[in-house]
């Protein structure tokens, strides 16, 4: 881990030392060094953004403490691979926590250069593909695709078929 | 308990609900609304947020189960393929749905005379077409006229969404194939409509839309209609519908603090969706009616429909910007949708392109789930990378044929917060929809071969999908087979209606909320018309 949690001073309200340290190694066990981005750790996950995260996420505190709890630290790889193997939805629970508290780094956002949920304006404009000479005139050319029905009228504002 | 009266009271305030209120107040009725959810509160639609993804499933949630707000019932799906999901509050399923647009086919209202199957709806494309208009008028529809898959007419109000790099790498690719496709038509602006605002893009339509683009009846309907005197009363869950004999004499409902209140009311119009409205009428047994109310026929719960949902992705290498754009959908095609003997399924599918969102959104189970390419470990960074901004999706909506097994009962052992017993499914997705969606995913993933996708990743049925509560009440022309006639109103009793998507006969293979509106239109006016000409037979329970 960047900070020792013996150091850090980091609420022990969220997560204990030993939890910590459990994400950390979790962490860097989903999200490795060595890849093209940052690490789970060098993303600080375990000394911050796992605290940013419950903070949004209280929903998500006991179950996950209970993962913690049930984890194999002396082989993370394993028990992963067997938690996404035999209860996927645990595994789904796991991976969303890391990985959200991952994407709340800036570091890990500014390796995908992502922004967020960046709205771009616009006005209604006509779009050229939509216009004469653009995408859509071999599906106008090609006609009606839809299958005709024939109606004749009942007399009482519905309708009864014939075909 | 507090008593008092209305001309109608309409049991739940969603897409049915709104569009029903404001066209009964705008025509002089007293209309009294219980609604078990609240308004939706926008100070969480957190699209301008870095914690976005971190949140959208907490408030926005979209499965009760999981939800598990005061207002939400529990759905135990403990024997249905699909899990039902809904919008227990003012706007309905409009707040959360993506807002895709599709008005049914002709054809789609003919099932049994084309194709043997199911049944014919008793009405029409052509009777339907101008409510359709008129509920791409008042929900700001945006896409464009013209479109070859049905007959022409008047097209929506506003133009289409931008159809974007991805829309535009997957249109070429269509033509280049021969297959049709069309602007998508979403039930989001694109400029400033009446309420509405143009939308920005964000790709956030189905976790609160921030600046209330997307059409959603809380928005488009209601502040209208409280205007015109409409009293909504929100936290007020109905436990039963009140009879007399044959007549509907009113509701009783519970608020938030445990009170118990009557509304009596000279017409009873249920918009719980296609579980809520059900579950209703089954609790609302009497000795008179011992299998749920307007159930003579048995059918009240039955031929459940949840559409069938498939997903299949497509990986460029070029960045196609698929992080965002309304969602919605870019394009759509129907070039499958119409029945082909020779593919070994009746019906069809339609598909829409749609973005796939940040980055958090791709690390989950579908369709991501099912790549080979995996995920986590030394994967991350590089399949992480690839997906965001390059990955298109297809979403195909399969129609869902009507199956008498496939059932809305009451839970045994779930109940609400109220204490009044949950609703239970029992729902199988039948072959037909799995070879139908089979072939779907294989020209899906064909087109986006055609296109240059590096990679397709295909999701077919997924579970968490029912979003599509349909026909658990169904319209019909013969008592003994079905629970209403065309227009909403119960066989058994007469001034009783159901003017959600319960009645419907047959599914459709498109979103269903182009149908739904105009159903509600078509079933107000006539509602208005019959009453007009009959006040005197509401008032006394005789069938108008």
């Amino acid at each position: 881990m960047t900070t020792s949690p013996e150091s850090s001073g980091l609420d022990q309200t969220v997560l204990t030392d030993e939890e910590r340290e459990a994400v950390y190694l979790i962490g860097e066990t989903l999200i490795p060094e060595g890849g093209s981005g940052p690490s789970a750790d060098q993303a600080a996950v375990a000394t911050q953004f796992i605290d940013r995260f419950f903070e949004l996420r209280p929903d998500l505190h006991s179950g996950f403490r209970e993962l913690l709890a049930e984890a194999d630290l002396k082989r993370p790889r394993e028990w992963c691979e067997r938690l996404e193997r035999q209860r996927p939805a645990d595994f789904s629970t796991l991976t969303f926590v890391i990985a959200g508290a991952y994407l709340l780094s800036p570091k890990a956002r500014g390796w995908l250069k992502y922004e967020g949920q960046v709205g771009e304006y616009q006005d209604g404009s006509p779009q050229p593909e939509y216009a004469e000479g653009g995408l859509l005139d071999p599906v106008i050319a090609r006609g009606p695709i839809y299958r005709a029905t024939t109606w004749t009228r009942d007399g009482t504002g519905g309708a009864a078929a014939t075909g | 308990m507090s008593t008092d009266q209305a001309d109608v009271v309409i049991v739940g305030a969603g897409l049915a609900g709104g569009i029903t209120a404001a066209t009964l107040t705008a025509a002089g009725l007293h209309v009294v609304c219980l609604e078990q959810g609240g308004w939706p509160d926008y100070d969480k639609a957190r699209a301008d947020f870095p914690d976005y993804e971190v949140t959208a499933d907490r408030y926005w949630a979209r499965d009760p189960n999981t939800r598990r707000a005061e207002a939400d019932y529990p759905v135990d799906d403990t024997d249905s393929d699909i899990s039902a999901l809904m919008w227990n509050g003012v706007g309905g399923g409009t707040v959360l749905y993506s807002a895709k647009w599709h008005r049914m086919t002709p054809g789609d209202f003919r099932v049994r005379s084309h194709d043997g199957v199911a049944d014919d709806w008793p009405l029409s494309y052509e009777d339907l077409e101008p409510y359709y208009v008129e509920a791409e008028r008042q929900l700001g529809v945006s896409g464009l006229a013209g479109n070859p898959a049905y007959p022409a007419g008047e097209g929506p109000p506003n133009p289409p969404v931008p159809i974007r790099a991805a829309g535009r790498r997957m249109a070429k690719a269509l033509n280049e194939l021969g297959w049709h496709w069309w602007p998508g038509g979403n039930a989001i602006s694109t400029r400033d409509y009446r309420m509405l605002s143009p939308c920005r893009q964000h790709g956030t339509c189905m976790s609160g839309c921030p600046e209330g683009a997307k059409a959603s009846t809380d928005l488009t309907h209601w502040p209208a209609a409280i205007d015109r005197g409409a009293d909504l009363r929100t936290g007020a869950r109905v436990t039963r519908v009140l009879v007399r004999g044959d007549r509907a004499t009113g509701v009783e409902y519970v608020d938030r603090e445990g009170r118990l209140h009557k509304v009596e009311a000279r017409a009873v119009i249920m918009c719980a969706n296609g579980i809520g409205t059900p579950r209703i009428l089954l609790l609302s047994a009497t000795s008179e009616h011992p299998d749920g109310l307007a159930n003579s026929s048995g059918l009240l719960g039955k031929r459940l429909m949840m559409h069938p949902f498939g997903a299949v992705a497509g990986i460029f290498d070029e960045d196609l910007a698929t992080h965002s754009g309304s969602w919605g959908q870019q394009i759509q095609t129907m070039h499958f949708y119409e029945s082909d003997p020779a593919r070994g399924f009746v019906r069809g599918a339609k598909w829409g392109l749609q973005p796939t969102g940040g980055p958090l959104g791709l690390t989950r189970s579908y369709p991501w789930g099912q790549s080979p390419e995996p995920m986590w470990f030394e994967n991350f960074h590089d399949t992480l990378a690839s997906r965001l901004g390059h990955a298109p999706m297809w979403s195909l909506i399969a129609e869902d044929l009507p199956h008498e097994h496939n059932t809305v009962t009451l839970s045994s052992d779930l109940a609400d917060s109220d204490g009044l017993p949950g609703a239970r499914l029992a729902y199988t997705v039948d072959e037909n929809s799995k070879r139908l969606m089979d072939f779907h995913v294989a020209r899906a993933v064909e087109s986006f071969e055609v296109a240059g996708a590096r990679e397709t990743i295909v999701g077919p049925h997924v579970r968490a999908s029912g979003w599509h509560l349909m026909g658990t009440a169904v319209m019909g022309d013969d008592p003994a087979r079905s629970v209403t006639d065309r227009f909403g109103r119960a066989h058994d009793i007469p001034n009783l209606f159901i003017f959600d998507s319960s009645t419907w006969v047959t599914s459709g293979g498109v979103n269903p909320a182009a149908t739904q509106a105009a159903l509600a239109l078509w079933s107000s006016d006539a509602f208005l018309r019959q009453g007009q000409l009959s006040r005197r037979d509401l008032r006394t329970g005789a069938a108008a």
